[in-house]
């Protein structure tokens, strides 16, 4: 049977390859051997080429009146199975998975099948946080949480670890900004009955054009926004250009989620910033509020990107809890859960503390 | 000169006026009495029982504590009036006096302590708790009720000192209005800290702003108009100062203290 899937061994010993995070080249765990990307990509493109052929003809074959009469249309379209290269089990993954790792034998697998009809991302960064790394930044985004429920840290056993290149765009734009505002000066007079304030009232506009580059948008629909948005900033000046070989050893999700269906969340962050901008130069004035605020785009574009991302997932109380690092910066993000006697301890001590004191300057004040 | 001259001979006619009237009342001659009503206020039986009342503290705590009622000060300031009169007839007592003068043409009242009764009982109590027992029932013409009230007061002010060696002062009581505020306070802190606490278990957030994404070197300004449209003027009037009805410190000259006010 032909192989559905490429795994990238090492020529001189067989053994799965990696790219090993801070690392610019292939690396053979086992046997040492370095390896240029270049010479990688090209040594298995003919291999993607056939395993993606493969892979054709084989969900050529997904009819429903063959798929089990237990899935629906849906569903197998969703769920698809590939053939681990390395020791030939039945590999199950979603629909947007384009490298994965075998579950049975632990080698890195790539879906080429997968890449067909996709876009090509243009860029990836590639991970320089280990596992170990992602496990102990874990540890540290523990301490000094007050609040942790006491079983939470000494239960505690990460379930899952998990790199993963997720897909983002990156979107560049030029715009031209409007604001007016409404600015006010005071000219305080004080005389002998009563103090008189007069208050100029301006309005102010102002125009100017500014550039952003590279707002990360993820395209993954199953990544929660606000983690990938918590996640930021990435160092694009250690962004590469896009080859497979960056994959080997990690998880990676095509994008679901289209540049156009992305621009909103983009534009969204772009309007508040550029109105910031146009903020800061009203000056002169003792204060100023925005009246309204007009955002042009005149030029845009976008990019495809992987970025490098640890998905670290723990369970506590039959909940599950996931936290993230960034693959290339190790921010770490999450939310951990909170022990509610803790919280109204903590909230006892903060009210009875301040008591007296406030006690004392009230009566100060009140005479 | 003149007008020196006219205030010293104001002032020791009305002098004269007053011990006229302790005169009329100290057959004996040894004490000056505690109440001398000038002004009519009091019915006679009421005013042997504010006399028996007012003999009685006097007694309990060695102190004299007074009331003078007179129709007007002739024009004189009612605190120099108190004083001059306490000076005068009630300087002997060993452990202090306290004289309560009221002067019904402008409806003045004035509460005047000597140096030895000022350590007793504070001016601001004099102006505070002291005036609050009595004030109510001098609006109302209640004249004798105020007196006994303005009497049962010192002797609750007295015990207190005897009892605690010290002056009342309510800046060491209690305050339920200071707690209660202090209560909500805390209150409103605590709950901010329990919030903030729980907030940081999560590093979680929406981004809002692509500023980090903005080549700041890009931004140019390519106009602004700033149009000047109207003004606005507020006016707040200071507040006036006015005690009517209310207290105030008298200061202290001479040693003297207490307070007075209108009602």
């Amino acid at each position: 049977m032909a192989d559905t899937s490429v795994s990238y061994k090492c020529p001189n010993c067989s053994a799965p390859l990696s790219f090993l995070p801070g690392n610019d080249k292939v690396t053979c765990e086992y046997c040492g051997t370095e390896f240029e990307v270049k010479t990688i990509e090209e040594m298995f493109s003919r291999q993607e080429e056939r395993a993606a052929q493969e892979a054709e003809a084989k969900e050529a074959k997904w009819d429903t009146e063959h798929a089990g009469s237990e899935f629906t249309e849906d569903e197998s379209a969703y769920l698809k199975t590939f053939t681990c290269s390395s020791c030939g089990a039945e590999l199950v993954c979603d629909e947007n998975t384009i490298a994965t790792e075998c579950c049975y034998c632990g080698n890195p697998t790539m879906i080429p099948s997968r890449f067909k009809g996709m876009l090509k991302p243009d860029y990836v960064i590639p991970f320089k946080k280990t596992k170990e790394e992602a496990v102990e930044a874990l540890k540290k985004f523990y301490e000094g949480r007050k609040l942790l429920p006491d079983a939470f840290t000494a239960n505690n056993r990460v379930e899952d670890i998990q790199p993963m290149y997720v897909p983002f765009w990156l979107f560049d734009s030029e715009v031209t900004a409007s604001a007016v505002f409404k600015a006010e000066n005071d000219l305080v007079i004080d005389t002998p009955d009563a103090i008189v304030t007069e208050t100029s009232v301006y309005d102010v506009e102002r125009i100017g054009t500014m550039k952003f580059e590279r707002i990360p948008v993820d395209g993954s629909e199953k990544m929660d926004d606000a983690y990938m948005e918590s996640i930021e900033p990435f160092d694009y000046s250690e962004m590469v250009p896009f080859t497979t070989a960056y994959l080997t050893g990690y998880l990676a999700d095509k994008y679901d989620v289209s540049a156009e269906a992305s621009v909103p969340r983009a534009d969204k962050r772009v309007e508040h910033s550029a109105a910031g901008v146009l903020d800061e130069t009203v000056t002169g004035y003792m204060r100023h509020q925005m009246e309204s605020c007009a955002v042009r785009k005149d030029v845009g574009s976008v990019k495809y990107a992987l970025v490098p991302v640890w998905i670290l997932t723990t369970r506590y109380n039959n909940q599950p809890y996931t936290f993230m690092m960034n693959g290339q910066t190790g921010k770490f993000i999450g939310s951990l859960p909170w022990d509610k006697g803790k919280a109204t301890k903590y909230q006892a001590l903060a009210t009875l503390i301040p008591l007296p004191i406030i006690y004392f300057i009230a009566k100060f004040l009140i005479g | 000169m003149k007008k020196i001259f006219a205030v010293v001979t104001l002032l020791v006619s009305l002098l004269l006026t007053v011990s006229t009237g302790f005169a009329a009342t100290t057959a004996a001659g040894q004490q000056y009495p505690s109440f001398v009503d000038g002004a009519a206020l009091v019915k006679p039986v009421d005013k042997t029982n504010l006399l028996s009342n007012l003999r009685q503290i006097e007694t309990k705590h060695g102190i004299r504590c007074a009331v003078l009622t007179v129709k007007s000060t002739q024009g004189m300031n009612i605190r120099d009036y108190a004083q001059s009169v306490q000076d005068q007839y009630f300087a002997n007592a060993p452990k202090g006096s306290i004289l309560m003068v009221i002067s019904m043409d402008n409806r003045k009242w004035h509460i005047t302590t000597d140096s030895a009764m000022r350590t007793k009982i504070l001016d601001k109590v004099v102006t505070g708790e002291l005036k609050d027992a009595f004030i109510n029932d001098l609006k109302k013409g209640n004249y004798a009720s105020a007196f006994n009230k303005y009497g049962s007061k010192v002797d609750e002010l007295m015990s207190y000192y005897e009892k605690n060696g010290e002056a009342y002062d309510p800046s060491n009581a209690f305050s339920f209005g200071a707690a209660g505020i202090a209560g909500l306070l805390s209150l409103l802190f605590g709950g901010s800290v329990k919030k903030s606490m729980v907030n940081s278990m999560s590093n979680v957030t929406n981004a809002v702003s692509a500023g980090q994404y903005l080549k700041r070197d890009t931004f140019n300004l390519l106009g602004g108009n700033d149009r000047y449209l109207y003004t606005h003027t507020a006016v707040v009037p200071k507040a006036k100062s006015n005690n009517s009805g209310g207290g105030s410190s008298s200061g202290g000259t001479g040693g003297h203290g207490g307070g007075g006010g209108s009602f």
